[in-house]
Parts: structure tokens; sequence; C-alpha cells
């Protein structure tokens, strides 16, 4: 395919965007073959340490997140969720943990992935969200595969020594865990090189999201979610690395060349939530229509930042274990309402946002349940307006195009008054 | 006494004081005579175990004991859940709440004593010689929902009749067809 | 519905049985039927809209049903009241929850039935019978996924058409409208939203049945569906709701002549059974 292909969003499909399909495609085949070739499968949640696991040779991670995300970009979503209804799963859980469930009793049918190889070791942590640790159970339960649950404390403010110490305990069970399970011993110094990459990766996903403070925007929060798909299930591999490092570059060319994917930006927009996975084409292409950009999104930064923070973690070579437990305290969901606020209105700031997008999405209780009150904040902190719209991040049943349009095109409107008026 | 009145007492301590909440439980211990609760025309005796977070609406409690059902057990997390075990106080209050949270009774919530909760609720069933189990849960994503469907399998196959009701605030107005599924499952359990 | 013989009711008020009759009360939240049962068998029964009161419709409804059978209320033995307005018929003899009416009626009906898919105007149940004909689980629709005929109602008004005619329709679509959202009212909008795109009303119409359809089967589903099914309530008279119920469940659908009356059956076989 040429680099001019044009996308149904109108802005031409990129390089990067078809190293991702490619990459993507080898994890999931490499995962497959791994496990018909005996290796120890771990499915994770998305911020437990997956570079510990790097330490193992014989194990290969899974991430049933990111695969339930995939799931709803393709428009599988409903699909599974009924399945999982029907299984007397209520239609209020999560979205994601429906479509798993979905998928995984149903022996991987309907994915494009085959599903996931079924777990040796489920890793859990209640530091993105504690609902997830009770999906897990669900297997558990159901299969007998042991489950280790990462007790991460939750912070008001900076990370507490005490509370690095507590999970760096856990850290060390977790290995010893995995060596009985395996028969493997762990070998620090991958884990060592492993975050290398991680830190490389990030150090370029930090230069591709960092387009967004172009104008206009060299890229649109649609693009980094989809790239997100590697920072998931990739972490402390080279070709995560070398993949960031691509998709920089490739962006800091076109922006160097003019290629922007909203020429005609006039409303630069932040999203607040997981990202609307069904509705990625539809709604980009119809802000595209109204000259509106979602730029940025607090989602793109929910792994390797700190809390407090947008931007991604630095890593200065300490001890890994230090660094994997420093790190389990990310921006996103589990800080208190201070330091959600403060690293959103720090972006707001640097990036040059006209209007905040606030997604609430009752399939994720723990992104949405502040957001009232930092929607409150960021409109009298940073004087922008901002809009709540309704969401379900990979339910579409869920989801009503007109009402969340309506008030998306209030929130254009209301930014167009101000400057009419300043 | 009868659950709805139990459980409306221990909502009523939610938001008082310790002390107001000593006064109203010795003013309820003075005045009730605590014979054995007879519901309205409840000829039938099936006993019902409740579950879930908080108790239900007390228009639902009483919903369920007018339908013949007699709650002999309850395994809410803010009722028997909390209270099931009271640690020794020794004065310190650190050492009261490790235990408190050790040697707490089993809880959906409480994550790392999911494997534990299976057992305890089926004895819990068992002991009081319950024939339904009801589940009264808040319509949104919440830890029950993951577990019910286990439950609800694991309890038909030993002939516990399980019945989920799911509400949202402020549901009390729509209480019509929560009778009509309550009835029914009181109807189901007739012989 | 055949009216007594002549001279039937007097015989047995020499034999000292006056009250012969025994009547099931379905007062539902849209429609109020009635079902009178002499000796074992059905033999009148009415359906009105339950309108503002409820207590005036069953009277009224019954009054007439009695007085098309050439009787009063004093021929009247048991009576059973079941439906959302079931505590409102005073005169019953026992209040039974339309879940077990149902399966009263249906059993009484045609004994092999073992489950029951009832769509009435404010919600849909499912129905598991076991060999005997008794309740052996049930389940109700969830309150966001609504597949019922008060939303049928709202969306005939969207489309201005009538109601009745919804079935008929809707089996001249080729291609039914695809209806994603499970909340009525964001369904609403999105046929709105389908209206003002210029898509036909027979395949709005379809796409509306197999939204309904695919809720419904969610709610069977989580209980397990067992052949032979029958549909009760007034959406049975709907052969596209059917038609998409058959397809997405994988099996035949029952609709018998009586299919609204049949809590109201089922009442008065209930009440025929009450001792003393």
């Amino acid at each position: 395919m040429s680099a001019d292909k044009k996308t149904k969003t109108g802005h031409k499909k990129t390089k990067a965007g078809e190293r991702l399909t490619k990459i993507m495609t080898d994890y999931y085949v490499d995962l497959h073959k791994g496990a018909n070739k005996g290796k120890f499968v771990v499915w994770g949640a998305i911020i437990i340490p997956a570079e510990l696991l790097k330490g193992f040779d014989s194990v290969v991670f899974a991430v049933p997140e990111s695969h339930a995300a995939t799931r709803a970009a393709k428009a599988l979503g409903p699909m599974q969720c009924e399945k999982a209804e029907q299984m007397s799963y209520s239609m209020d859980l999560c979205s994601y943990a429906r479509i798993d469930i979905g998928t995984a009793f149903d022996g991987g049918k309907g994915s494009p992935t085959f599903g996931l190889p079924k777990p040796d070791l489920l890793i859990s942590n209640n530091n993105n969200c504690s609902l997830l640790v009770k999906w897990f159970d669900v297997y558990h339960r159901e299969w007998g595969t042991p489950h280790f649950i990462l007790d991460v404390p939750f912070c008001y403010e900076s990370q507490k020594k005490k509370d690095l110490n507590y999970i760096i305990d856990q850290y060390h069970d977790l290995i010893r865990i995995l060596e009985e399970m395996t028969g493997e011993k762990l070998d620090m110094e991958k884990v060592q090189e492993a975050l290398n990459y991680t830190n490389e990766a990030l150090k370029h996903w930090k230069r591709f999201i960092s387009f967004a403070a172009n104008r206009p925007s060299g890229i649109t929060a649609f693009d980094s979610f989809v790239q997100m798909a590697p920072i998931l299930t990739m972490r402390g591999t080279p070709e995560l690395a070398e993949h960031f490092k691509f998709l920089a570059d490739e962006t800091e060319e076109r922006v160097e060349a003019g290629i922007f994917p909203i020429p005609n930006e006039r409303y630069r927009l932040l999203w607040d939530n997981i990202a609307p996975w069904h509705q990625l084409r539809k709604m980009s292409s119809r802000l595209a229509k109204l000259g509106a950009n979602i730029v940025s999104a607090s989602y793109t930064y929910c792994f390797g930042s700190l809390e407090g923070n947008f931007d991604p973690y630095h890593y200065e070579g300490s001890d890994p274990l230090w660094a994997l437990a420093r790190m389990q305290n990310t921006t996103i969901c589990p800080t208190g309402l201070g330091l959600r606020c403060k690293a959103m209105s720090e972006a707001i700031e640097r990036i040059g946002i006209d209007g905040v997008v606030f997604a609430s999405n009752r399939s994720c209780k723990v992104y949405s349940l502040m957001q009232m009150d930092q929607q409150k904040y960021i409109s009298e902190k940073c004087g922008i307006p901002t809009v709540m719209i309704d969401v379900d991040h990979a339910d579409v049943r869920k989801y009503s195009e007109e009402n969340a349009f309506l008030r998306i095109e209030a929130l254009l409107e209301s930014i167009g008054a101000r400057r009419a008026g300043a | 006494m009868n659950f709805t009145e139990y459980a409306q007492i221990a909502q009523d301590g939610y938001f008082t004081p310790v002390e107001g909440q000593i006064q109203i439980l010795k003013s309820r211990l003075q005045e009730h005579d605590f014979t054995p609760f007879e519901a309205d025309g409840c000829v039938r005796n099936v006993g019902v175990i409740l579950s879930g977070i908080l108790p239900p609406p007390s228009s639902i409690s009483e919903a369920i004991e007018n339908a013949g059902l007699r709650v002999v057990g309850n395994d809410i997390a803010s009722l028997f859940r909390s209270y099931s075990y009271t640690p020794e106080a020794t004065g310190d209050p650190g050492e009261y709440y490790v235990d408190f949270y050790q040697n707490h009774y089993p809880c959906t919530t409480i994550l790392h004593s999911s494997d534990r909760r299976i057992d305890a609720l089926q004895d819990l069933i068992g002991e009081r010689k319950a024939q339904g189990f009801m589940f009264i849960g808040e319509k949104f994503c919440e830890y029950e929902y993951f577990e019910i469907p286990y439950l609800e399998k694991l309890l038909k196959d030993k002939g516990v009749n399980v019945l989920s009701l799911e509400f949202s605030i402020d549901d009390d107005q729509n209480i019509g067809t929560f009778k009509t599924r309550i009835e029914a499952f009181s109807e189901l359990m007739e012989e | 519905m055949r009216a007594l013989a002549p001279g039937e009711l007097e015989h047995s008020r020499e034999c000292g049985l006056t009250k012969v009759l025994t009547v099931g009360v379905d007062s539902g939240s849209n429609t109020t039927k009635v079902a009178v049962m002499r000796n074992g068998t059905i033999i009148g029964s009415g359906v009105t809209f339950t309108g503002y009161s409820a207590e005036k419709s069953w009277k009224r409804l019954l009054e007439d049903v009695l007085s098309d059978l050439g009787v009063d209320m004093s021929s009247v033995g048991r009576i059973v009241s079941t439906g959302y307005g079931r505590n409102v018929v005073g005169i019953a003899d026992k209040a039974i929850t339309e879940i077990t009416c149902h399966a009263a009626g249906a059993h009484f009906l045609d004994s092999s039935i073992r489950s029951i898919i009832d769509v009435g105007g404010q919600d849909s149940k499912f129905i598991a019978l076991d060999g005997n004909g008794r309740v052996e689980n049930f389940a109700m629709n969830d309150k966001c996924a609504a597949g019922t005929g008060r939303f049928l109602e709202v969306m005939a008004r969207a489309l201005e058409v009538d109601l009745d005619k919804f079935g008929e329709i809707s089996l001249q679509s080729e291609n039914p409208a695809r209806i994603s959202s499970l909340c009525t009212v964001f369904a609403e909008s999105e046929v709105v939203s389908l209206i003002s795109k210029g898509e036909s009303r027979e395949n709005i119409i379809a796409g509306i049945h197999e939204a309904i359809a695919s809720r419904i089967t969610s709610m069977i589903n989580r209980v397990g569906v067992r052949c032979p099914v029958l549909m009760a309530g007034g959406v049975a008279k709907n052969i596209g709701v059917v038609k998409a119920l058959e397809r997405e469940l994988g099996a035949d659908i029952k609709v018998l002549e009586t299919a609204q009356v049949n809590g109201a059956i089922g009442a008065a076989v209930l009440a025929a059974a009450i001792e003393g």
C-alpha cells in the first residue's frame, strides 16, 4: 500500500499504521505459537510489571483488556457482550469484561486473533480497576487458574516510600511464584534490558503525542488510541521501541512536510476517558467536517506516566524492581482528584486546548466517577468550555451518536462564541 | 421483629454517631417483645437469604416478607458481612483494624477473600436451612455481578432457588415489576 | 367461546352448585383480560384497554363477558386476579403473579409446552416449565433493554404507522435496518435518524422487530430455551416479532388464538383449583 492511500477518515493512512497491523499480527501469532509449544501463559492487567515477565524465557504475556479493545474496534463488541450476557453476566458490567468473558468461554470464536491461549497464571491489580480483579476471578473459578492480585495503595499525593516498598515486596512474592510455576530462575539482567526497551519506547511515544501541540496538530487522538495496542501488550521488547521510533519519526516528517490530519483545524479538543473504540472512524470524520480535532486524550498517558503528570516517566537505570514499583502509580486511575486535575490542566496549557470532552462511561467506573468534579475544576481553573457526553467504550449498543454530537457541537459553538466575544 | 424493621434500625445507624446508635439500640431492646415474626397472611415459612451490598429499599423488604418469605439470614456487606466478626478491643486502634480486616467475614469487595466466600455462603445457607437466595444489586458495574452467574449455577445445582433483583437509585416508584418477580419467586417455591 | 347452553345454569342450581363459574382477571398495564371457566372448559373471555382506572375496566369487562354468557356475578365462584393490577381486584379470592398464571394457562391449553415468552405492555418475561407445567425458572427484562409492547407503540408513533400493521409491513423488508441501541430512548433517536436518512418504513420496522427479538433472546438464553415454545401476550399478534424471534432463537414458536388472554385463562384455571 502506498503512503498516499486515503482512509475513510479522509486523511492519509500512515506507514506506521500499516506497520502497527503487522507487529500486532506478529505478536498474536507468536503468542499462540508460544502457547502451543508449551510456554507459560500469563494473562495480565495492562499496568502490571510486564518487564518482569521478560526475565523468564518460558513466559508469554496476553492482555485481555487490549484484546477486548481490538475486537470492539472491529465492531465485534456487541456479539461478544451478548454471549456473556446470555451466561447471566450483567449488561452493566464493564464492556471489556463482557467481551472478554464472552470470547473466552466461547473458545475464542468470533475473535480475529482466535482469542487468547488459555492462561497458566492470572495477574491482576487493583490500581487500574479493582473490578478487574473480579473479572479475572471468573477464570480463576471456572478454570482453576491461580490468580495473583497486586495490591497498590491509592494515592492522593506523590507515592510514599512505604507504599513503594510494599509493592516491591509483592514483586518478590510474584517472582517466587513464577519461579515455582515455570521452574525457571528469573534473569534480572533481562528485566533490566526490558526496562531499557520500554524506556526507549516511552521516549518516542512522548515525541509522538507531543505533536498534538503543533498548530494544526500533527496527530489526532484517534491515531494515538490505535497505536496504544503495543504499549499494552509488547512492553519490554525491542520491537516496541523500534515501532514507536518509526511512528514518531514519520509523524515528525509529516509535520515538517505540512501534512496534517485536520488541516483546517479550528477547534482543538481533549478527550477524557477510554477511547470510544466503536466510533473511531465515525467520530473522527464527523468532527473533521466540523473543523474539530481531538488532539489529545488523558487515556493515551495511561501507561508510563506518574501520578499528577501526563508526561511519560523517564527511567534512569536504577534498580529495576524499584522502577517497576514506581511506575505502578500512573496518572489516570489510582490517583486522587487533585492529581488528576493537576495533570490535565498542565496538559491543556501545554498543548493549547480549546475545550474538553469528558466522556462519562458507565462501563468504566474508576475513570468516570470523578469526572463531574474534574469538569467543574477544569472549567474554572483553565477557563475553557467543557462538555460531558455518554459513551460506552466497547459496547456500541449503549451509545447514541446524535445524543453525543448534540453536546459536542454545542461545545464547539460555545468555543466559537467565546472567540467572537473576546 | 421482621427484617424490614431490623434493616431500618441498622441503616439508621449508618449516619448516626456511635453514642446515638447505642441509644437507639437500647430503646429498641426495651420496647420490643421479640415474639417471632409472622408476616401478613403468611401461612408458609419459606426461608430466604438476602445478599448484596446494602439492604434492599424497605418497600422491597416488605414485599419480600408479605410474599410469604421469611428472611432467615443475610449476606449483606453492610450488615452480616460487617458485624459477623468483631475483634477484641485492645486499646490499640491499629491492632484492632488489622484484626478486623484479617479476620473479616469473606466479602466480595475484599478481593483476597474471594476463595473463601463461596464456602462461607454455602455454610450460611445450609445452617439457616434457606430454600432461596435473593441477590439485591445496584445496576452498575459492581463486584457481585462477576460472581452471581457462578453462584447461581452452584446454588441451583444444590436445590437452592436464586432470584436477582437489580435496582437503580430511586427505583422505589417502579416497585410493581419487583413485586411480580418476588411473588413469582415465592410461588415457584410453593409446594 | 360458547355461551352456556339453555338450562345448564338452572341444572347446576338444582344440584346445589349455584356458583359454577371460575374467573381469571388479568389486569395488565395496557390491557385488561378476563376468562371464564366452567367444568374445566373456558367458555368466555374478553379484552379491553385498562385506561385510567384499572378497577373500572376489569369490572365493566367482567360484566360484559358474563352478560354475553347470559349470566351475572351470582354465578361466579372463585376468582383469581393477576397482572400488574392484581391487587386492585378486591373481590378476588387470591392474587397470583402472571408468571404462575401464564404457566397454568399454557399448560392447560397445551400440556406439552415447556417455555413461554410473554411480551406485555410494560415488560417481557420468559418462563421455563417443568414436565408438569410448573414454573421452574423465569427471567424478566432488564430495565435498560426493554423489548416491550410500549416500545413498539412509541415506534409506531414515530413512524406514523398503525401498530396493527407493523407485522405485515415488516415482512416486506428485504434489508432490515440495524438498530443497535439497547435503551429504548436511544433506539427511538436511532429510528428518527433512520427516517431522516430516508430509510424505508418496512426496513425500519423489520429492524425494530429484530432489535426486540435480540433483547428478548438474550433474556431467554439466561434461563435456556426448551421446546415447544409458546408465545403469549399482546405482542404475539405481531407476526414480525414472532418470525424475528424464531430466527434469533432457532426454534419454532407456537402462537395460539388465545395468546392475549393466556394469563387470564391461567388465572381461571388456578381459581378452579382453589379448595374449600
